[in-house]
């Protein structure tokens, strides 16, 4: 089931230049799409145009079955959640609890309720521990995981990503990305769109998308996008650590039959 | 000449409930003209560290002798302080927000000029420093606040150059910009260590480490726990410092553990990797 | 890493903590007016004063404020003392007649010291009393009880929610922004600036290499902090339920009910200089207080009525 259809969409800033330009995908129900491309290829204005903090021209989003417009704005941003890079600009609340029930009093859930809807998305991000800290005594992974929460707690079908994880450690993006694997697991229909910088996490999803200067040079499943290494020349992007290895060595004249994982390619080469 | 540190305590708001250690009796050496690593998780105390080598901190206790400066709580001159900033350079997370200038090359040249080099002077100081990052003539006199994140970036390192340091500090200076403007920046210290600056690198990016650095340097919880070569670091398993396996060494030692004799000495990049695979099976 | 911790708020559960936000905001206002309440002679003011400084003491010890916090909070007032007795002295009050001592050929009126000591007690307890108020309340509360003593200016279309979500964001961003400024100080004094030393134009210029990079940040974290604020669903003008609830108690009944005696007491004890048969004000002052007690009655029943709704 599609539920985000992306049309021709075009986007400037100065009316100039245009950052998007002529973007068509769409996000199936349970599908993960990762977005890369290089900073100023419009990768984040898409996620904001998508949640309409930037409008959009006309006709060009529909979600859910409906236009994406002022009027529906309301009705589509209660299924869309996003994640934004910078942990500290999206934490509004004075404590984890605060920030999780941000969400839900401007959704207007029964007071009663919240203590329980809170619990149980900060157990799920493994917040449980830390409801009552202030944003200052955490972490960057620990404030994303927040967020996460956040959002989840609002019941979307789709979230974005938007670079969520580029800002934190290596210890924090190990513990965002667990978050996302668990509550894929959980909830197999959830949709996901990750603009990423990270390819390893990029090629791991189902689909890519590979952005350059606003339009899209190609939208496929990992496999078929490293079988054209003409993408990569093309935008800029790097290719995952395997594939890197895998041409060089082609380079080098040695040829890998079995290219499946790190470990079988190892295999070969010590035959 | 060179940079050590004489079992260095630092601590925060000491006498108050927020007291908190941050330097542990950290004694090391940091050697000339040397590419040094310091990694160690968030809250390690490498941000601490740094702050030490141009006295933005003093120790609460020990010493650290930096270029012939010794510095130690006792002996707190600002005047000689003030000089020794000229010479070690410190470039901090996010250096972006520190341009403030309304143009570009006065932001550069701001630096220069406050350690009494003329105006002029400082103005051609910054247009090669600015030459050096690679920012385009034309941008010398668009306002700092116009142009891209990385870009940004590149001008607050070059206000850092500007001071022509002999050692150069840097705080995670590629968090959060993308892979291109990564490796732009890391080439760029690389060919700056070439010439003889001596380098300070705070990472996560265990990556960087392994290709870039000559020394490293692995904190825990505000004491050093290993001052070696990348070369050695990685014959350990550097997971039981909390850190991360790069990909290479993970090749590296699926190789070895199969029985190819690599000479690992040679390899600091996947394309030494490749040209000792194919020496080793020829 | 900062040393804001004057004010700040202390977690315990003491019994001043447990009060709801409205009512301490309520009594703080009540006891300073009590505190600011002029008596016919300076024996009066000191008695009372006295008084109030033990019950102030008392309550800084309940709210578990550390004797050490209390002196850092009157430090600033040092230079405020000072500048205050000199005054006093080269201009003495009119009433003064009492010569106390000379130095050279200025008078010290007794007048004058004890005016001055005046002014002092006062300061010093209404800086302890707001003490209280910050270290017993959580900032938030501290918000929410604002926001309810503003409601009914909704209906002259004060936007009372939104002042109380700005201060909610600004408390919470405090600590965010001082480490910004500690950032950005230690960045640009790595590029030589000496922020503590030097001529007025270099310190000047140290300044706006300060204000300038804090104002960018602070723009560019509104505007991310906006965005990701809209996304989750927040709009000003739409109905919100409420996380936070703050309930009042028999206890906060008891000490709503005892400081209003204490206000009142001070009123009647300053108009009547201890005499029932002078010309009376206290119908005013009591038309007054019963006005604030209504509001504040008032208040609650539509806060009630709307919960239920």
């Amino acid at each position: 089931m599609k539920l985000i259809e992306v049309n021709n969409l075009v986007f400037s800033y100065d009316k100039k230049i245009n950052v998007v330009d002529g973007v068509s995908f769409s996000v199936e129900s349970g599908k993960y799409i990762s977005i890369i491309g290089h900073n100023g290829s419009g990768k984040s204005t898409i996620a904001k145009l998508l949640i309409g903090l930037l409008e959009a021209n006309k006709d060009s989003i529909k979600a859910f079955d409906m236009e994406l417009n002022a009027k529906n704005l309301r009705a589509i941003r209660q299924r869309v959640g996003i994640v934004f890079q910078n942990p500290d600009n999206q934490f509004v609340g004075s404590t984890v609890r605060d920030d999780i029930a941000f969400g839900l009093e401007n959704r207007q859930i029964p007071h009663d309720q919240m203590d329980d809807i809170i619990n149980k998305f900060a157990a799920k991000v493994n917040m449980l521990d830390f409801l009552d800290k202030e944003p200052e005594n955490l972490s960057g992974g620990q404030k994303q995981r927040v967020a996460i929460a956040g959002i989840l707690a609002m019941n979307p079908d789709v979230i974005i990503f938007d670079e969520a994880t580029s800002m934190l450690d290596p210890k924090g993006k190990r513990e965002v990305r667990e978050s996302i694997e668990l509550m894929r697991k959980e909830n197999p229909n959830l949709s996901i769109i990750s603009i990423t910088h990270d390819l390893e996490e990029a090629f791991s999803s189902d689909e890519v998308i590979v952005l350059q200067k606003g339009k899209i040079v190609a939208d496929d499943n990992p496999e078929n996008i490293l079988e054209k290494p003409g993408i990569f020349v093309e935008s800029g992007v790097d290719l995952p650590f395997k594939n890197k290895f895998l041409n060089l060595l082609s380079q080098a004249g040695i040829e890998i039959k079995n290219d499946e994982s790190l470990e079988r390619i190892v295999e070969e080469l010590c035959r | 000449m060179s940079i050590n540190f004489k079992n260095v305590f630092y601590t925060y708001s000491e006498k108050t409930p927020f007291r908190h250690e941050a330097l542990k009796d950290v004694s090391l050496t940091i050697n000339d003209g040397s590419f040094t690593c310091i990694v160690g998780h968030t809250g390690c105390g490498k941000s601490t560290l740094i702050q030490q080598l141009n006295g933005l901190l003093i120790p609460t206790l020990g010493s650290v002798d930096v270029n012939g400066y010794h510095i130690e709580k006792k002996s707190k001159s600002l005047k000689k302080l003030h000089d020794l900033r000229k010479e070690v350079g410190v470039v901090f997370q996010f250096s972006e927000y520190q341009l403030f200038e309304e143009t570009i090359e006065e932001d550069v040249a701001f630096g220069p000029i406050n350690f009494g080099v003329k105006k002029e002077e400082a103005i051609k100081i910054a247009h090669e420093c600015l030459e050096t990052v690679g920012i385009p003539e034309s941008y010398y006199k668009k306002s700092p606040f116009e142009i891209s994140g990385g870009e940004k970036r590149r001008v607050a390192i070059a206000g850092i150059l500007a001071l022509q340091p002999k050692i150069l500090v840097l705080d995670e200076p590629t968090a959060g910009l993308d892979p291109r403007g990564t490796k732009y920046i890391l080439d760029l210290f690389k060919e700056l260590n070439k010439q003889g600056t001596t380098i300070v690198f705070v990472t996560h990016d265990i990556n960087i480490v392994y290709e870039y650095a000559t020394d490293v340097i692995v904190m825990n919880e505000g004491k050093v726990v290993m001052q070696t070569v990348p070369e050695k670091l990685f014959a350990e398993d550097v997971e039981q410092y909390s850190l991360e396996t790069p990909l290479i060494q993970k090749t590296v030692n699926l190789l070895l553990a199969k029985g190819m004799k690599l000479d690992v000495s040679k390899i600091h990049s996947l394309e030494d990797l490749v040209k000792e695979i194919a020496r080793v099976r020829k | 890493m900062t040393n804001v911790s004057l004010g700040r708020y202390v977690p315990y559960n003491s019994f001043i903590h447990r009060m709801d936000a409205r009512n301490k905001i309520f009594c703080l206002i009540a006891l300073m007016v009590a505190v600011f309440i002029s008596y016919p002679t300076y024996e009066i003011t000191f008695i009372v004063g006295g008084a109030f400084a033990v019950f102030v003491f008392a309550l800084l010890m309940i709210s578990h404020v550390s004797v050490k916090d209390i002196f850092k909070s009157l430090r600033v007032l040092w230079f405020f003392i000072i500048v205050l007795l000199i005054i006093n002295i080269f201009i003495p009050p009119r009433d003064a007649s009492n010569v106390a001592f000379a130095m050279g050929s200025v008078n010290v009126y007794w007048e004058a010291i004890f005016q001055s000591l005046k002014i002092i007690l006062r300061l010093v307890l209404m800086i302890e009393l707001t003490m209280i108020l910050t270290a017993t309340t959580k900032p938030l509360d501290l918000t929410y009880g604002l926001e309810w003593y503003l409601t009914p200016l909704k209906l002259i279309k004060f936007p009372a929610h939104e002042v109380a979500m700005t201060i909610s964001i600004a408390l919470r961003f405090i600590p965010t922004l001082l480490d910004e400024t500690d950032r950005i100080m230690k960045a640009q004094s790595s590029r030589g600036v000496d922020f503590k030393h030097g001529k007025i134009s270099s310190r000047l210029k140290a300044i706006v290499s300060l204000i300038i990079p804090l104002f960018i940040s602070a723009f560019q974290r509104s505007e991310e902090l906006a965005d990701s604020m809209e996304a989750r669903g927040y709009d000003p003008k739409a109905k919100r339920t409420r996380y936070h609830i703050l309930r009042f108690s028999l206890n906060d009944l008891f000490t709503f009910l005892l400081v209003g005696a204490i206000m009142s007491g001070t009123i009647i004890l300053s108009h009547y200089e201890f005499n029932l048969q002078t010309q009376s004000f206290i119908p005013w002052y009591c038309l007054i207080l019963i006005c604030i007690f209504i509001y504040v009655i008032i208040v609650g029943i539509i806060d009630a009525t709307r919960r239920k709704a």
